[in-house]
């Protein structure tokens, strides 16, 4: 009865594991999607230094959790991420326009991809 | 290459430990469940340790999944009936009274041919000497002979030989285990007579040592290292 009873419990405990990383990394997906998205709307409002700190704040904000990112997501995942912070930055300081709209829409689509890789449903099972 | 190593290191470990909870069977005895978990874990393991792209716990936790749905399964087995005969079956009589139950063989896709092979392996060439043939779930054919053709016994000649016992290591390639010379009842007093007897003085110049419940010991010294 012990042992069924630890089997369960383990198993209980990774399913509720996995699917409390899969909340937490749509939550902090959406959190950095947020940022990027008020930036880009502030460099449209022709505010780019306000732009860019939003920006920076989304990177900070990412880079805060990549240890844990790290244990739970393909690096390959985690270092396109960060390449693409690294280009939309430096659109924003060296002000190319049109290159920052795009590189800011393929920032928000990885974040949206990483997140939703992780999420409990039919189309990532199957 | 560090990380190939912790990596290597850890799911080995894993592995392991896993494996040693699942219970001493031999790959013919196993069940369903347990034949799947063997199949499957090496290639988890392997996965994270060649592929640095990808985290441990991607190896990690399908394993340590893997490990408690089996342990669960059998569990279940073991206290159901029905659910053992669900996932490991039933054993078949295929052969009852040195006759061929031909709807059994068909029903477990045994062949004749599969059939002769696992009687002459048990040395047995003559269909109507068997009294029973029965395929175990693990797959192999128990042959149960007729009385007629069964060797004789010991007791069915009115003898009555000495039962055999049990022999406990007491000594291991030097090392005494003072446990089992504990369970034995026995003390320093009498192995240090037992090393007089077999001419050493050390337990460290012993390679085995046995005693059974008979008092009957077996001793081998070890060999001088050339």
């Amino acid at each position: 009865m012990k042992q069924l009873v630890i089997a369960l419990g383990l198993l209980v405990a990774l399913f509720c594991a996995t699917l409390g990383n899969s909340l937490y990394l749509q939550s902090l997906a959406g959190e950095v999607s947020t940022l990027l998205v008020d930036a880009e709307a502030k460099w449209l409002e022709n505010d780019p230094d306000r732009a860019l700190a939003l920006t920076e704040e989304a990177e900070a904000l990412w880079k805060r959790h990549e240890g844990y990112l790290h244990t739970t997501l393909r690096h390959s995942d985690i270092d396109s991420v960060h390449l693409g912070f690294r280009q939309t930055l430096s659109f924003l300081r060296y002000e190319g326009e049109g290159e920052y709209a795009a590189a800011n829409a393929v920032l928000l689509g990885q974040l949206k991809l990483v997140a939703e890789q992780e999420q409990f449903n039919l189309k990532n099972i199957l | 290459m560090i990380v190939a190593f912790s990596r290597t290191i850890i799911l080995y470990l894993l592995i392991i430990v896993g494996i040693r909870l699942m219970g001493k069977r031999q790959v013919g005895e196993l069940e369903p469940s347990e034949l799947v978990l063997d199949l499957i874990i090496a290639d988890l393991a392997a996965v994270p340790m060649q592929d640095f792209g990808i985290p441990l716990l991607a190896g990690v936790i399908p394993i340590l999944t893997l490990l408690c749905i089996t342990m669960i399964l059998s569990l279940f087995t073991m206290r159901s009936l029905k659910f053992r005969a669900l996932i490991c079956g039933v054993p078949s009589v295929i052969v009852a009274d040195g006759k061929v139950r031909q709807a059994e063989m068909r029903r477990n896709r045994f062949t004749l041919d599969e059939l002769m092979e696992e009687l002459r392996m048990q040395g047995v060439v003559d269909l109507t000497t068997v009294k029973y043939a029965i395929l175990e779930n693990n797959g192999r054919v128990s042959v149960l002979m007729k009385a007629t053709e069964m060797p004789v016994t010991a007791g069915q000649m009115g003898q009555h030989p000495t039962d055999p016992g049990l022999p406990v290591i007491l000594i291991n390639d030097g090392r005494l285990i003072t446990d089992n010379l504990a369970s034995r009842g026995l003390d320093d007093v009498w192995l240090q007579k037992q090393l007089e007897v077999h001419h050493v003085r050390r337990a460290d110049q012993v390679f085995l040592l046995t005693v059974d419940e008979n008092n009957t010991v077996y001793f081998v010294p070890k060999e001088a290292k050339s």
